[in-house]
Formats: C-alpha cells, sequence, structure tokens
C-alpha cells in the first residue's frame, strides 16, 4: 500500500524503505512512477547526506571532573541538594535543644493551620497536598476533569503539556516559557500551585479516597 | 533512578551519574539543533536538572536514554522557537521523477567507483554549505529532519515532541520537505545538470 508522499518521505528519511525494496514495489505496468517515488528518491539521498554531515558532530569526553561540579553547583543553587544539610554532623537533629522547643510550637501551629486548611477544602473541589521530589501533588474530586481543564488552561496560555499516567495517579509535565506569562502565573496562583523555579512543573493528580 | 527517590547525598552522586553516562551523548544530540557550544552545554545540564525533578514521572516502560532525549529535545524546540520565524512557503516547483533520481544516484552506497567519489566531493561542498543555511536561517525544521534521520521518529514521535495535532505535524513535516528543497537547491541543481555520477 502506498501512503500520501509526505508519509513516505518521512519514513524514507527516517530509514523505515528499503532502498531496493520500494524501488521495485513503486514500479507500475505503465511505466509512470507513482508522485511518491520521486519524494522517496530525494528523501534517500537526503537521508545519507544528512547522516554524513552530522556523524562530525564535535566528540567531548565522557568523564569530566570540571563538568560535573560544575553541574553539582548548578543543583545546588536550584535547589536540588537541600536535603543534604540535615544528615551533616554526628548528632540527630532532634536531639537539639533549639528543635525541641520549636517542634511543639511548630505542632500547634499545624494544627491549627490544619483546621483552617481543612474548613476551605470543603469549599474548594481541588487543593495542593505538597510537593514531593519536584512533583507537586493535587487532590481534587474529579483527577480526570481537573487535569483536562488544567491542560486546557495551560496550554491555551502557552505552556507545554505532556500527559502521562503512573500507579493510577494523573500526571503532567509543564514546560513553562521563560519569561512566565502573566495568563500562566494567574492560573497557577488560582489552583494555588507555586511556580517552579526553572520553570518546569511536574503535577500529579489524585482523588480524595486515594490516600 | 533510585537516588532521585532516595535523595540527600545521592543527588549529587546521581548527577555526576548522570553526567558520566550521557553527556557525550546528549552534547552530540544537542550541539546538532543549537550548533552553539555553550548553549549546548547549558541545555544539556538544564536536562539533568529537569531529569532529576521529573524523575518521578519516569515510568520506567521507555527506555531511559529515549525518555531523557525527548526532554533535551524539549528544551532544544523551546530555545529554537525563540528564534525562529513561522514563513508560510509554497512548494515551488516539484522534483521530477528523473531529477529525484538523479539526486538518489549521488548515493556513495550506489556509486562506490573513484569516479563517482571524486564527483561526490562536489555536492558533498554543496549540501554542506546549503545545509549549514537551512541550520541557521531553519533551526527547528532542520533540527527534528536530524532528529528523524539518527533516531529514526514517526510522526507520533514528532506530534508528541512539537506538541501539536497529527494533522499539524504533517503539515511541519511537509514543510520540512520543501523547506529543504530551497536552501539545498544547488546541490539539487548540481545533481540534475550533470546527472549525477554514473
Amino acid at each position: 500500500m502506498i501512503q500520501n508522499g509526505d508519509d513516505d518521505w518521512l519514513d524514507a528519511l527516517a530509514g523505515r524503505i528499503d532502498a531496493s525494496q520500494r524501488l521495485s514495489e513503486t514500479v507500475d505496468q505503465s511505466g509512470d512512477a507513482p508522485p511518491s517515488r520521486s519524494l522517496v528518491f530525494e528523501a534517500l539521498a537526503l537521508r545519507e547526506f544528512i547522516h554524513r554531515q552530522e556523524s562530525g558532530a564535535a566528540a567531548v569526553s565522557s568523564v569530566d571532573q570540571a563538568r560535573e561540579s560544575e553541574l553539582i553547583a548548578r543543583g545546588r543553587r536550584e535547589g536540588l541538594l537541600v536535603s543534604q544539610k540535615p544528615a551533616a554532623g554526628s548528632r540527630s537533629f532532634l536531639r537539639r535543644p533549639r528543635w525541641r522547643m520549636t517542634i511543639p510550637a511548630a505542632a500547634v501551629i499545624l494544627i491549627a493551620a490544619g483546621i483552617g486548611f481543612w474548613q476551605s477544602l470543603l469549599k474548594q473541589p481541588e487543593y495542593v497536598r505538597g510537593i514531593d521530589h519536584g512533583t507537586t501533588h493535587i487532590q481534587a474530586r474529579d483527577p480526570t476533569a481537573f487535569r483536562r481543564q488544567l491542560t486546557e488552561e495551560l496550554r491555551t496560555a502557552g505552556a507545554t503539556v505532556t500527559g502521562y499516567e503512573r500507579f493510577g495517579h494523573l500526571g503532567m509535565d509543564v514546560d513553562l516559557p521563560k519569561p512566565l506569562p502573566k495568563e500562566i502565573d494567574e492560573i497557577l496562583e488560582r489552583h494555588r500551585i507555586p511556580v517552579p523555579s526553572d520553570g518546569v512543573l511536574v503535577i500529579e493528580v489524585e482523588a480524595p479516597a486515594a490516600r | 533512578m533510585r537516588a532521585c527517590r532516595e535523595g540527600g547525598a545521592a543527588i549529587e552522586q546521581a548527577l555526576r551519574e548522570l553526567d558520566r553516562a550521557f553527556y557525550a551523548i546528549l552534547y552530540r544530540d544537542g550541539i546538532r539543533s543549537l550548533r552553539d557550544p555553550d548553549a549546548t552545554h547549558d541545555l544539556v545540564q538544564e536536562t539533568f536538572i529537569k531529569v532529576w525533578r521529573r524523575c518521578a514521572s519516569y515510568r520506567g516502560d521507555s527506555e531511559l536514554l529515549r525518555w531523557i532525549k525527548v526532554i533535551l529535545r524539549h528544551g532544544a524546540i523551546e530555545r529554537l522557537r525563540q528564534t525562529a520565524r513561522e514563513v508560510p512557503m509554497e512548494d515551488r516547483e516539484g522534483l521530477t521523477e528523473d531529477a529525484s533520481r538523479k539526486v538518489y544516484e549521488l548515493s556513495v552506497e550506489l556509486n562506490p567507483t573513484p569516479e563517482a567519489l571524486a564527483c561526490r566531493a562536489e555536492y558533498e561542498v554543496q549540501f554542506r554549505s546549503g545545509w549549514k543555511r537551512f541550520h541557521e536561517e531553519d533551526p527547528l525544521h532542520a533540527g527534528v529532519m536530524t532528529w528523524i534521520v539518527e533516531d529514526g521518529l514517526s510522526n507520533d514521535d514528532i506530534a508528541q515532541l512539537l506538541d501539536r495535532t497529527p494533522g499539524a505535524t504533517r503539515e511541519f513535516i511537509s514543510q520540512c520537505r520543501k523547506r529543504a528543497r530551497r536552501y539545498l537547491a544547488n546541490w539539487y541543481a548540481l545533481a540534475v545538470e550533470q546527472g549525477g555520477p554514473k
């Protein structure tokens, strides 16, 4: 079966069409070449020349200590490595006196905040549960509908959104344009989703009964 | 991926391992699109940071390198789009069957003779010049064509990368073909004029 010309061109460029196969397949009784045949010739030639051009692309060392250090520094600047700090030192942070004082106070504040938050949830269709390893977890009464709505809102505002599903959780990868458009900022603000510093937003949505 | 979930000190080691395992591969992929060593270095490091941030969303049902490459290419496309200009272009004149066959006959595989190889050098010069200009003036289309050649991207792969509908993706692919003809016009013309090496 012969597809349309651009499909054939793409297949030939991608190496999915074997030259001899295609050349013999497309010769018909009348001797007239199908329109896609010339496109296949063209794509096969392009493929070979592009491959030759690009195979000479600059090679770099696979191990480079300076480069690794630069990456580590960048990761630190972007907040990836902050969790290292509590592990430093031989004493558990729970044994430090100031923590002994702080934790009960924090607990009281959290309980008070929790009650207020719980009351506000009764009115909200969704809320952000927290951020774990760079993923913003959102609880919504109807996760599918919420993800669809948020995807449409963000795409309309210019973000690149890719949906996925993992372990029953609906997720979305969002690439935010830089600088962040006001429309997107407003959408995130409306849903109480924190703006990531690096322009990459990973969101997972789950129903209240999931946990 | 394990380190991603453990966090803490494991992250630093994970970043080092990511760099050692994938930097060279990703750099080669990135430089083909961006054509700028500094921008490519920045893109690859940005990709590693994104990989760490997104590791919770790695489903494990696709090859890790492939998954990382998609993240890199999304980043590359975003950068290319910042400078890309959408210029509507008509398909001026289609190549005739004879002309396209002559272009195809440039292939070394079909013509391994010394005469053909010598003649081919001239085609190489014309191609390199046109391809360079294509990359400079229309890096998104040229870059995607390179990815198609190197990784055999399908229509669906391209649609996902560009975040376009299947119909819009077909139009994009059609534009790649038409733009290649424009930028590589001298290469095509030489093949047609000289009839390709016999």
